[in-house]
């Protein structure tokens, strides 16, 4: 029956595709003219009110613009595009802007797995007429995680030129609510039956010290206080549960408090924050955890990362981009690095393809080498090839392919001024894994 | 099944919507004025939106052309849609939109340098700005100046003194003289101490906006030329009269216009467009550089139609040294896939680099151009609908500047070294050369008809663009007469060979059929002439038809 009508319904607009067809291949006949003067006159406003050269509008014409559902897709996009260029000029104007005091709008995510969402960002950039600038940007994204951040930068010393802060003094605060964390277990072979989920919600506050040294170099240090409580998720098989009893450490407690001392050492030559396409950056990090209450988790932390781009024309148009990042947690005398705090291999940045937080162990070691090419003016694609792996110590890392976790895949790069997003799809024997990041620093 | 249902629905509706367009019956004689200046109603300024635009041309119209069948089907008989606005003589009446010029009227050398100015230039010894805007691709500035005159005024930028003034003179004038409606536009000089900024003057958007101030000003001037005496060479645009009512479409009718009966893709000068705008570089073409203007002329108020803003034509624009512009779209998927496909080897026109020839020409030049690869930075509907007959009457059209004509023009844009005036000469006349060769070759490119008596009658006599343009040398001319005084047996009827363009009509009958073939391409379709005699003696012309 629905044959029958679909044969009828679409043979009727067929023969009449046919006769239109017929009848506009045969419309190049100019109609005969009964009027044989050409005389053209001077000006034709002017003219006596005349006739036109057609009686009316096309007949049906209407048709071929309100039926056709491309008509109708139009019709939904235009609003869509109306508002996502008033947001452009809006945001265009915000980058530009000399305002010393707004709120900025966005999109951005809040760290691995996260999900996006609406950032709304509250900057001051001369508090107090005291040359203080303070951000506090607010990002809750579709998944629900949850990133209050400030922060708060006295210049103290100052040079010449854009970027001009020698040495500044910088008050940090911030709330982070994960509530959905991916836990399977600790070891590079762990297996995925037993995957968990743990929430974590974290207040930290700390007072660093930033230093500017020449035009690549940057010393920090920082102190730092930190409060973190583990919970069980929503809707999900919680960590907790399946592991109690197990010598996992930090897994019987709710968490704990602690000071952070860190001290990092940047070099950074990378021409652009974001997708950069020559330069590089290197960073040596070491940090002191020392817990104030809950679980006695004292360590010490050393991270390692390097990222180099080799662009292989002179207009940066194809670029080979490499990175690895190490890093390793050695406890402070009887002390235990809690299992919320190791290093991770399954993420945008460590291995992709991964699946989130799927492999940890108190040292990790990731890599990542892509080639990058222009598409178009704003695109750049590329195609990648991640390898990573988790161990007790950076001496128990290996080449082996057995321990070696690799993911590979293809990624779009938007990039419009000082403005980036990729667009990342990768693979690996676990699976496939889709990536968004609107601050894409590799 | 939902799904099934769905796309049965959406596929009849296609087909309902291929089948729902037809042409509209065309008036009879010899139209030379589509009146479409009745009073209308104030219409609505209708919102373009840069975004809407662009998807609407680049990914909407360009999906439905993609599924029109019907049109496929006349492309694969060789009979594409013709443009609706052409009379029976094969030319565009006057309307709202387009006025015959020099093609049809030729215009004096003073009319030429006229363009559409009116009145005196604009005088800036003393001027107000009104309105600012520092960002997007030119900035600008609203000013009156001392006779309380409005002008949007643009400066050339720093590295490329003149090059953004000069094109758009030079571009104005061609346009103007080819038939469309465009603004005054001047080249100007300012001192920036006789600038004063009316109170109340913003920058900026919604909660970014900030008073324009002296100091803006020195940092919008900071980026523009110089003049040695300290003044700024500038582009004065007289606001247009009339109220502004947005950009037109380059796509449909616009509704609340009841004087709009074509579609505008199949409008011919819109079509034609194509052709000149390549001569000239005119890349960006897009409809954000057009506009409506709600006029009152002698007591009628209608629209009337403008082409904006020729900053970017003649080498020009905001990147004068982007090679791409008039090779690759702005949004370019075939380019993007060849480059995605073969990893970047692709080498796109947007890669490639070549020397900056002057400052204030950019990168315009005739070695590397195509008439037929050229393409605007967005897809233009009636450019993609240009047919060869569209193609024949704008050519015709830049081939009736002459070369003196076209310096004397070019001389408008005020360059300091004359070896610039003489380099773009010399580039528009390549390219035009090119085009004519590129358009003329697959159609019989003979016009310009007229009857003269003669002792032995009439005859017909007419021109070939390409002898004209002295682009291939005088071709022969077959031909053949069929007249009410032929017998019905066709005895007496054959064609007949001639190397002038006159063609012996005798005493013919009342009515009279000319075909007339060139011989220079044997495969090009012939050019028929419809003749009719005259109530008070003689012949006329009655039509004439290229396809």
């Amino acid at each position: 029956m629905l044959k029958q009508f679909a044969g009828t319904f679409l043979a009727v607009p067929f023969a009449l595709t046919v006769f239109v067809a017929a009848a506009y291949a045969q419309q190049a006949d100019i109609p005969p003219a009964t009027d044989a003067g050409v005389a053209i006159p001077e000006d034709s406003t002017s003219s006596a009110e005349g006739s036109r050269i057609i009686e009316g509008r096309p007949d049906l014409y209407w048709m071929k613009k309100t039926l056709h559902p491309i008509s109708w897709f139009e019709t939904m996009v235009r609003p869509v595009a109306k508002v996502a260029e008033k947001g452009a000029a809006r945001f265009t104007s915000q980058q530009k802007s000399t305002r010393v005091w707004g709120v900025k709008l966005g999109l951005n995510g809040s760290g691995t797995s996260s999900g996006a969402g609406p950032e709304v960002k509250p900057f001051h950039n001369n508090l107090f007429g005291a040359g203080l600038q303070l951000e506090v940007p607010l990002v809750v994204t579709y998944r629900l995680y949850e990133s209050y951040r400030f922060r708060l930068n006295l210049p103290l010393v100052k040079g010449e030129g854009e970027d001009s802060e020698r040495l500044g003094l910088e008050l940090n605060g911030r709330y982070n609510s994960r509530p959905s964390e991916s836990f399977y277990g600790i070891g590079n072979d762990i297996g995925d039956w037993n995957k968990t989920k743990f929430r974590s919600v974290a207040r930290t506050a700390g007072i660093a010290l930033n230093a500017r040294i020449g035009k690549a170099w940057t010393l920090r240090l920082e102190e730092g206080y930190r409060s973190i409580g583990i919970t069980s998720p929503r809707n999900f098989i919680s960590s907790q549960d399946v592991f109690e009893g197990s010598d996992i450490p930090g897994m019987s407690d709710a968490g704990g408090t602690g000071l952070i001392s860190t001290v990092s050492l940047q070099r950074d030559t990378k021409d652009r924050k974001y997708l950069a396409s020559s330069g590089g950056r290197q960073l040596v990090e070491v940090s002191l955890n020392e817990g104030l209450t809950g679980g006695d988790f004292s360590y010490w932390r050393y991270r390692a990362g390097l990222q180099q781009f080799f662009p292989l024309d002179q207009d940066h148009r194809k670029v080979i981009a490499f990175r690895v990042d190490v890093e390793t947690n050695r406890e402070k005398g009887g002390s235990v690095v809690p299992f919320f705090d190791l290093p991770i291999i399954g993420s945008h940045s460590t291995v992709r393809g991964i699946p989130s937080r799927r492999y940890t162990d108190k040292s990790a070691m990731s890599a990542s080498l892509e080639y990058r090419y222009r598409i178009w003016r704003h695109f750049d694609w590329g195609m990648f090839v991640d390898t990573g792996q988790v161990g007790p110590q950076i001496g128990d890392f290996s080449l082996s392919k057995d321990r070696l976790h690799t993911g590979y895949g293809m990624r779009l790069m938007m990039h419009a001024g000082k403005r980036a997003m990729s667009l990342d799809v990768a693979h690996s024997r676990e699976g496939w894994a889709i990536y968004a990041d609107f601050t894409p620093d590799f | 099944m939902r799904t099934k249902t769905a796309t049965l629905i959406a596929v009849a509706m296609i087909l309902f919507a291929w089948a729902g367009e037809s042409q509209s019956r065309k008036a009879s004689g010899v139209v030379w004025v589509d009146y479409d200046f009745h009073n209308i109603p104030e219409p609505k300024s209708r919102d373009g939106g840069y975004y809407a635009a662009f998807f609407n041309s680049e990914a909407g119209e360009r999906w439905k052309r993609a599924l029109d069948v019907p049109r496929h089907a006349r492309m694969a008989v060789g009979a594409p849609k013709q443009a609706a606005n052409v009379n029976a003589l094969d030319e565009v009446p006057d309307s709202s939109w387009f006025t015959n010029r020099h093609a049809l009227r030729p215009m004096t050398i003073e009319k030429l340098l006229q363009g559409p100015n009116r009145g005196d230039p604009p005088d800036f010894t003393k001027a107000r700005i009104t309105k600012a805007k520092t960002e997007g691709v030119t900035p600008g500035l609203q000013v009156t100046d001392s006779k309380n005159r409005e002008y949007l005024i643009k400066f050339d930028q720093k590295d490329y003194p003149e090059l953004q003034s000069g094109a758009e003179v030079i571009s104005t004038k061609v346009l103007f003289a080819a038939g469309y409606n465009v603004p005054e536009n001047y080249i100007s000089y300012i001192d920036p101490e006789k600038l004063e900024i009316v109170d109340g003057v913003e920058i900026g958007q919604g909660k970014s906006k900030q008073p324009f101030t002296r100091e803006e000003l020195n940092k919008l001037l900071q980026k523009a030329s110089r003049r040695p005496d300290g003044r700024y060479r500038v582009l004065a645009s007289r606001i247009l009269e009339g109220t502004p009512k947005g950009p037109f479409s380059y796509v449909g009718l616009r509704k609340d216009d009841p004087n709009d009966l074509i579609p505008h893709e199949h409008r011919r000068e819109l079509r034609g467009l194509r052709v000149i705008a390549s001569w000239i570089n005119h890349w960006d073409v897009k409809e954000g550089n057009t506009l409506d203007m709600y006029v009152d002329e002698q007591g009628r108020k209608f629209l009337r139609h403008y082409l904006i803003d020729f900053g970017s034509s003649l080498g020009g624009g905001r990147s004068p040294l982007e090679y791409f512009h008039g090779r690759e779209y702005a949004f370019d998927a075939g380019t993007m896939m060849k480059e995605l496909f073969t990893l970047g080897l692709y080498v796109t026109p947007d890669e490639k680099m070549t020397p900056l020839i002057y400052p204030q020409v950019g990168i315009f030049s005739s070695e590397d151009f195509d008439p037929g690869d050229w393409i605007p930075s967005f897809h233009v509907m009636p450019f993609d609908n240009m047919t060869r007959e569209d193609a024949y009457w704008a050519t015709r059209i830049i081939l009736s500047f002459t070369d003196e004509e076209l310096l004397q023009i070019v001389k408008t844009a005020e360059y300091t070294d004359p070896k610039v005036t003489d380099y773009v000469l010399k580039v528009l006349l390549d390219r035009r050369r090119s085009i004519s060769k590129y358009w003329l070759e697959d159609i019989n490119p003979i016009g310009k008809f007229a009857v003269a008596a003669t002792s032995d009658g009439f005859e017909l006599r007419f021109d070939t663009l390409m002898s004209t343009g002295d682009f291939a040398g005088s071709p022969e001319y077959r031909y053949d007469v069929t007249s009410s005084k032929t017998p019905a047996n066709g005895a007496g009827h054959h064609e007949k060979m001639t190397a002038v363009p006159r063609i012996p009509l005798g005493h013919s009958g009342a009515e009279v059929r000319v075909r007339i073939w060139t011989s220079r391409d044997a495969s090009a379709k012939p050019v028929t002439v419809f003749l009719q005699g005259k109530s008070g003696g003689g012949l006329g012309i009655l039509r004439i038809e290229r396809s």
